[in-house]
């Protein structure tokens, strides 16, 4: 089961303030002088109780009774894209879990009949109603199937993976909008390229859950999950393929603690591709002449896995995109100092975009600067969130950069 | 309560985005992981909150706020990273205001050519590192603590200890000059920048040095430091990046990390002493059990399990080695190992060293060594600067306090036991025991256990570095005659109203009565 | 104050100390109203000769009730007229206190008392393979305590571990009569480790304070270990911005201990033999100064001439000294370092320059007891010290701008004395500059002074930084930081109520 608030209460009392927390682990510290914060809630807000030690300094004060709720708490607590990044550091040489207890903090919140601040309160409201973050009907998740050029993915009803037992989740994002809809259609290209049978669920797929989880709403969660474990066991799904990685994250590290069997194993595109161009499937072949940085989304690397915590050997999902980008001839990789584990959030993580939208766009912001600082031309990621918020972010720079899709810039060369 | 319009005072200085009175806010500023502190807490002891949190960007922007404070009867508790391990970052009277110096953050300037780096307050030893060793220089060390730590509070609460303070000694001795703001609102300069702001040419002076009382200990009860210049070291093994060696981080390819064991400590200490004593190596480290495990592995469940496993042997000796050629990485091998071999001692072989890559790589850049801190709460009995041959006089004293509470199981035994450092070649050592135990449940055995440690160290001829909690409390008698009456004569001079972090150090001050 | 009161003083002050060791002889007084520099002289009214502790205490708790100025004096050697009572008054000279309390062979330290000399530590600590940290011109007589309370460099500054800070505590009587222990030993049983005692290192307060915050009468000092195997090698060089570029070089590969360039007036005097009849003065370090130094024989003068003529302008002196073990292994690979870092650099390395024999045998001695270079003080009669820290890019503007004003008061650029070491790895510079001067020779003297003075104030705009602050140089670095001079002058208040020590020293 999910633990709740009162199960971190050791946490809270065992913080010991190392700041952790608040930087870039310090050994990967490459750069003093401008990129070296890893919180970007603590350095919007400057003040310590933004930070994951003020946090536990929170927690430890709710549940010793001293602090009641109120709206400051609760913004404090809402104003965080729960990266992950002070799990992973504190994680390691603690053995606390910061995140876990603002994600169980705030599901404290909704349990007390509190109500989210900002634009959170309307998107869980959202969620309740459409069950999934866009207030869209589930007949627009086969949208970006319709002009496909051949192949599967016509029909409207569910399509269980009978052969291949490996099914393509394609995520809620591509309901948001008309630019979204580019992600799992480049991923479908790909994999018809490389001659792969995939199944798809189409409008019969739901939502991971992710959204409710990171508002707080864990009873419905809960359903979620319980009902997608139910739904892809029964199918006879063994290789679950996500395209969006906070999916893929929910899958990995979020739905073991649901407590039910599953017999699928999680898998993300950025892999599954890889591995295709290591089994010479995908021939990368045209040139494509530019310097691009890689932006690592936090729910593709350290928040998808249990990293220290717990001593799971799974570390984030940091060589594969690398290795696909590499794999593309005439790709320079210039990277930014905060990589991989140590990564800076897109900004659009715990669905800030819809809370604090200006919280986001500023934490974008502060990204750009970071990749405008390697020389690259442009910037690399595949996540339907970090995309649209480092696209934004580019934009507002002058469109000085370009924001790549590492699939789109493979696809361009096969 | 401190009352709306000195708030709002305090906001025409920062802004308001930069002050707040919001007890949630505040609540972050009312723990640490001393015992006493937890005490309080569990005592619900109001004063461990402040009355407000200020967030200053610039020297000027300090100023101000000390004016402001005078005026209004304010007490100001300057807080660098944070976390301090004795109460200095946590009010003790009504009206308290934690200064967090968050946003005096920036490295100003690194001058390669006269060896020196200009940065304000809040800048940590990871980042002055990063910077520095691509230029190839380097502060001269790590603490055994995150180096996530800011430099200027570390060195100012605890002298800045560092594993490598063999060969670049207490890193109070690495401040070059200070900018500090006084309780009074004036800018005092130190050394040659107080003469020429920004020239590092001479840390003292001009005559008696003021600095002095500053730079160590002080611990933000006699002025807020704003900028610092600050002396670096050459750093021979050029830029140093580790991004996915996990489990087997590289050590600095002019660097050497050896690891020795020994049958008894005695030995241990005595090898520890001739190897200073030959003018080699840059650290000269001896540890216990607990201490190798802290960070040996990548993951803490991996050292937990090898010491359960009885991997980490009792006594251990690290050595760290630099080499600007290879000639001086062999001829202080050669040593090294002479030294070693004469007493009985005995090197990790490869395999069992890969073991310790983790522990080598913080020796450096410390990241993962504050995990002796994981029990929560932490006392400090040691931080005592004796001999190294001392040490056996202490522990037997030391295993007559904690055996009981191992049995007991208020200690666990891979938390508990003692490390020395070779400081400035060997003529001194820092002898630390620390007792560790469960924040909830063992804060009055730790304080009582720590008492009765301390009383241990002073007999056997070992000193404190600092008259800090829980010192002061258990015996200031001890220092003197006069002692703290000099350094409350400099309190006086400095802040008369008492106005900086009251109650803190030897300026016992007595607390005001509550009504 | 009446004749009467002043005679009660002195039969006070003659109780405490005993008669034989309190003096009021105008002859006397005359010996202690001048130091070994042109700086004037002013005559104490009361010499005392404390023989412990307890005497200095109640020296200076009269000297509080009777509201009279106390100078602490050792062993007169100083060239700056720290010890030169500004006011009269009380001159405790602390010269019968002169044991060496104790050498401590495994940690390498030593107790001193303030009338213990070099030329007496060093006797001791030859037997033990041991040796104290000499400035490059001290001479044998100086008082080690004084020396080190004056934060005089020493040349082993190059390490900045061995070099900086060879004081692990001091004990000394305050400006109120107390007895304060500052370092560790502070705490009652510790040892002597560190001169923090507890927390902070309240010891500086009083270094480089000469004596204006108490009088320190007894001090542990870090020894380091006589040489096993020792080499000594040197290099020429034309300018001193190339000198100071290449030991900045050595420093950072932390090569070598100590290291230094002496100019060519410098090391032409430590090479001419002296007269045999100023041989003992010399090495018994009494031939010094106005008050010891005598003019040189033409003969004497004919050889430094002769030395002169063949040295190069500016000499860097590598030291490599080796102890404990493999001694020589550890000077060959230095020496290759050493020459290698030379080879690629561009300068050469020799193991004389000038083709004098045991150049090295010389500097060694000198090293461990700086008697030679003294024999400069002959070459007029005294010399005029100008010594400050600078960076290293920043010595040669101050040098041209000492050479341009030498050249505008006709003084000659060639009889300029000047050496240069590094402090802390390199990372910044002492340096000293000496005027030669005929101390009998009025106009020459007002010259000189002329000369020092507008020196001292022009280099302070090109970076030099003056951090004993003797004389003029006070004013020239507290009239820059008056926050500094308020809150040292408030400190200065509250130590010492009544301003009896030393007054009219520094900003007080």
């Amino acid at each position: 089961m999910l633990k709740e608030l009162k199960d971190f209460r050791h946490d809270a009392w065992q913080c010991f303030r190392d700041s952790v927390c608040k930087q870039v682990f310090t050994w990967h510290n490459r750069d003093g002088m401008n990129f070296w914060q890893s919180c970007p809630s603590l350095a919007y807000k400057s003040f310590s109780a933004y930070s994951g030690q003020g946090r536990f300094d929170l927690a430890r004060g709710f549940i010793e009774g001293e602090i009641p709720w109120s709206p400051k708490l609760l913004e404090i607590l809402y104003m965080c894209q729960l990266d992950g990044h002070c799990e992973y550091n504190c994680g390691r040489v603690m053995e606390l879990r910061p995140a876990c207890t603002i994600q169980a903090f705030r599901a404290q919140a909704i349990k007390d009949g509190q109500t989210p601040p900002g634009g959170f309160k309307e998107f869980l409201a959202g969620l309740r109603e459409y069950n999934n973050p866009y207030k869209k009907l589930d007949a627009e998740r086969i949208n970006w199937m319709k002009d496909l050029p051949s192949g599967k993915g016509k029909g409207k009803t569910a399509e269980a993976p009978t052969k291949t037992k490996t099914l393509l989740y394609v995520g809620c994002g591509v309901m948001r909008d008309a630019s979204a809809q580019n992600l799992p259609r480049t991923a479908f290209k790909i994999l018809q390229k490389a001659g792969v049978d995939v199944g798809i669920l189409g409008d019969a797929e739901r939502c991971c859950g992710n959204p409710a989880l990171r508002v707080g709403d864990a009873d419905t969660f809960l359903a979620m999950a319980k009902e997608n474990i139910k739904k892809f066991n029964e199918l006879g799904v063994e290789k679950l393929v996500t395209l969006c990685p906070f999916c893929y994250s929910t899958f990995r590290r979020d739905y073991p603690d649901v407590g039910d069997k599953m017999n699928f194993q999680v898998v993300h595109i950025m892999d599954y591709v890889n591995q295709l161009i290591q089994e010479g499937k995908l021939k990368p072949k045209k040139a494509q002449n530019l310097t691009i940085t890689y932006h690592d989304p936090c729910h593709l690397g350290r928040i998808s896995g249990y990293g220290y915590v717990g001593c799971n050997d799974f570390q984030g999902l940091y060589d594969a995109p690398r290795a696909i980008i590499k794999a593309i001839p005439g790709i320079t990789l210039s990277e930014m100092w905060r990589t991989r584990d140590n990564t800076w959030c897109c900004g659009a993580g715990g669905w800030m975009r819809y809370g604090y939208p200006e919280f986001a766009d500023w934490t974008a912001n502060e990204r750009v600067k970071e990749a405008r600082a390697t020389g690259a031309q442009g910037i690399a990621t595949y996540c339907y969130h970090c995309e649209e918020n480092l696209g934004m972010a580019l934009e507002r720079d002058g469109g000085k950069m370009k924001m790549y899709n590492v699939l789109d810039l493979l696809l361009e060369t096969l | 309560m401190i009352e709306s319009h000195v708030i709002q005072a305090l906001a025409e200085i920062v802004g308001p985005d930069y002050v707040s009175a919001d007890r949630e806010i505040r609540q972050a500023h009312t723990k640490d992981p001393a015992p006493n502190i937890t005490l309080r807490l569990l005592r619900k002891d109001p004063t461990v909150v402040p009355d407000a949190v200020i967030l200053p960007s610039t020297t000027e922007e300090v100023s101000a706020i000390m004016r402001v404070s005078n005026r209004f009867g304010l007490k100001i508790i300057p807080v660098g990273s944070g976390d301090n391990l004795t109460g200095l970052c946590i009010p003790s009277r009504p009206r308290s205001v934690i200064m967090d110096l968050r946003r005096l953050d920036k490295i100003l300037e690194i001058d390669e050519e006269n060896q020196t780096a200009r940065f304000q307050p809040f800048v940590s030893y990871a980042r002055l590192q990063a910077e520095t060793m691509k230029r190839g220089l380097w502060n001269g060390g790590t603490p055994a603590a995150p180096a996530s730590n800011t430099i200027c509070s570390n060195t100012m609460a605890y002298g800045g200890d560092w594993q490598t303070s063999n060969a670049y000694g207490l890193g109070t001795r690495s401040f070059l000059g200070m900018t500090i703001v006084l309780p009074s609102g004036e800018i005092l300069r130190t050394g040659s920048h107080g003469v020429n702001p920004g020239d590092p040419t001479f840390w003292y002076g001009p005559g008696p040095d003021l600095k002095t009382l500053y730079e160590m200990l002080s611990c933000g009860a006699l002025g807020v430091c704003t900028e610092v210049l600050w002396k670096l070291h050459t750093w021979s093994s050029g830029d140093w990046p580790i991004e996915e060696e996990y489990h087997h981080p590289p050590v600095p390819k002019n660097h050497r990390c050896y690891w020795f064991r020994f049958d008894d400590p005695d030995t241990a200490a005595k090898v520890s002493h001739e190897i200073c004593m030959s003018g080699i190596a840059i650290g000269v480290n001896l540890t216990m059990r607990s201490v190798n495990s802290f960070c040996g592995e990548s993951h803490q469940a991996l050292s937990n399990k090898l010491f359960d496993e009885g991997y980490y042997e009792p006594h251990w000796l690290y050595v760290m080695n630099e080499g600007f050629s290879r000639g001086q990485l062999d001829y202080e091998e050669k040593v090294l190992f002479d030294i070693v071999k004469e007493f009985g001692g005995e090197p990790l072989d490869e395999e069992r060293r890969r073991k310790m890559d983790n522990y080598n790589f913080d020796c450096f850049r410390s990241g993962d060594f504050v995990r002796w801190a994981r029990p929560g709460i932490y006392s400090i009995t040691g931080f005592g600067r004796g001999y190294v041959q001392d040490r056996e006089k202490v522990h037997k004293f030391q295993q007559s306090i904690v055996e009981p509470n191992l049995k007991e199981g208020i200690l666990s035994a891979n938390t508990t036991w003692p490390w020395y450092y070779a400081y400035e070649r060997g003529y001194y050592w820092l002898d630390e025991r620390d007792l560790y135990g469960d924040q909830l449940r063992d804060a009055a055995v730790i304080t009582k256990m720590a008492g009765d440690l301390g009383k241990g160290l002073v007999d056997a001829g070992i000193g404190w570095l600092a008259l800090f909690e829980p010192f002061v409390h258990w015996h200031s008698a001890r220092v003197g005659p006069n002692f703290g009456n000099y350094v409350r004569a400099a309190k006086r001079v400095f802040d008369p109203k008492d106005t900086m972090n009251p109650d803190k150090m030897v300026f016992f001050s007595p607390p005001e009565k509550k009504a | 104050m009446t004749t009467e009161a002043k005679t009660d003083v002195f039969e006070q002050l003659s109780a405490i100390v005993g008669a034989a060791n309190a003096s009021k002889d105008p002859a006397v007084l005359e010996k202690y109203s001048r130091d070994q520099s042109l700086a004037s002289a002013r005559k104490p009214n009361f010499v005392v000769k404390p023989g412990k502790a307890e005497e200095i205490q109640a020296v200076v708790k009269l000297a509080n009730q009777t509201l009279m100025p106390v100078v602490p004096y050792s062993s007169g050697t100083s060239f700056a007229g720290a010890a030169i009572p500004a006011v009269g008054g009380i001159l405790i000279d602390l010269s019968r206190m002169n044991k060496i309390l104790e050498v401590d062979t495994i940690h390498w330290h030593a107790t001193v008392e303030p009338g213990v000399t070099f030329a007496q530590l060093n006797a001791e600590l030859k037997k033990h393979n041991l040796r104290v940290q000499i400035p490059l011109a001290t001479p044998p007589s100086a008082s080690v305590l004084s020396t080190y309370l004056e934060r005089e460099p020493v040349p082993g500054s190059s390490d900045f571990v061995f070099g900086n800070e060879m004081i692990n505590d001091i004990i000394a009587v305050m400006p109120n009569g107390e007895s304060f222990t500052m370092g560790n030993i502070a705490i009652k049983g510790a040892n002597h480790t560190h001169p923090g005692g507890p927390g902070l290192d309240f010891y500086r307060l009083l270094v480089a304070a000469q004596g204006t915050m108490g009088i320190v009468y007894q001090m542990n000092i870090r020894l380091i270990p006589y040489p096993k195997v020792w080499k000594v090698l040197f290099s020429p060089f034309e300018c001193i911005s190339d000198v100071q570029a290449a030991i900045k070089k050595i420093q950072r590969k932390e090569l070598g201990y100590e290291c230094f360039a002496v100019n060519r007036f410098d090391l032409a005097v430590m090479l001419t033999d002296e007269d045999a009849a100023d041989a003992k003065a010399l090495k018994a370090g009494t031939y010094i100064g106005i008050n010891g130094a005598k003019p040189w024989s033409a003969a004497m003068r004919k050889r430094f001439e002769a030395a002169f003529a063949i040295l190069p302008p500016w000499t860097l002196v590598m030291s490599i000294p080796a102890w404990a073990r493999r001694p020589e292994e550890k000077v060959a690979w230095q020496e290759t370092d050493y020459r290698d870092l030379a080879a690629e650099s561009g300068w050469d390395v020799f193991n004389t320059v000038g083709s004098f024999p045991s150049l090295d045998k010389l500097m060694m001695e000198e090293m461990v007891s700086p008697w030679r270079i003294q024999k400069k003080f002959g070459f007029k009669g005294t010399s005029q010290q100008l010594m400050f820290h600078a960076l290293g890019d920043k010595i040669k503007g101050i040098e041209d701008t000492l050479k341009e004003l030498a050249a505008r008061q006709g003084y000659p650029a060639d009889s300029i004395g000047s050496y240069v070491q590094p402090i802390e790895r390199g990372r910044s510079f002492y340096c000293v500059f000496d005027l030669p001067c005929d101390p009998n020779n009025a106009d020459e003297v007002t010259r000189v002074k002329a000369l020092f003075n507008e020196a001292s104030a022009a280099i302070v705009d090109k970076g030099a930084f003056y951090d004993r602050p003797y004389g003029i140089w006070a004013d020239l670095m507290y009239h820059r930081n008056a926050v500094y001079t308020d809150y040292l002058k408030k400190l200065k208040r509250e130590f010492d109520p009544n301003l009896i020590m030393n007054p009219g020293k520094l900003c007080f």
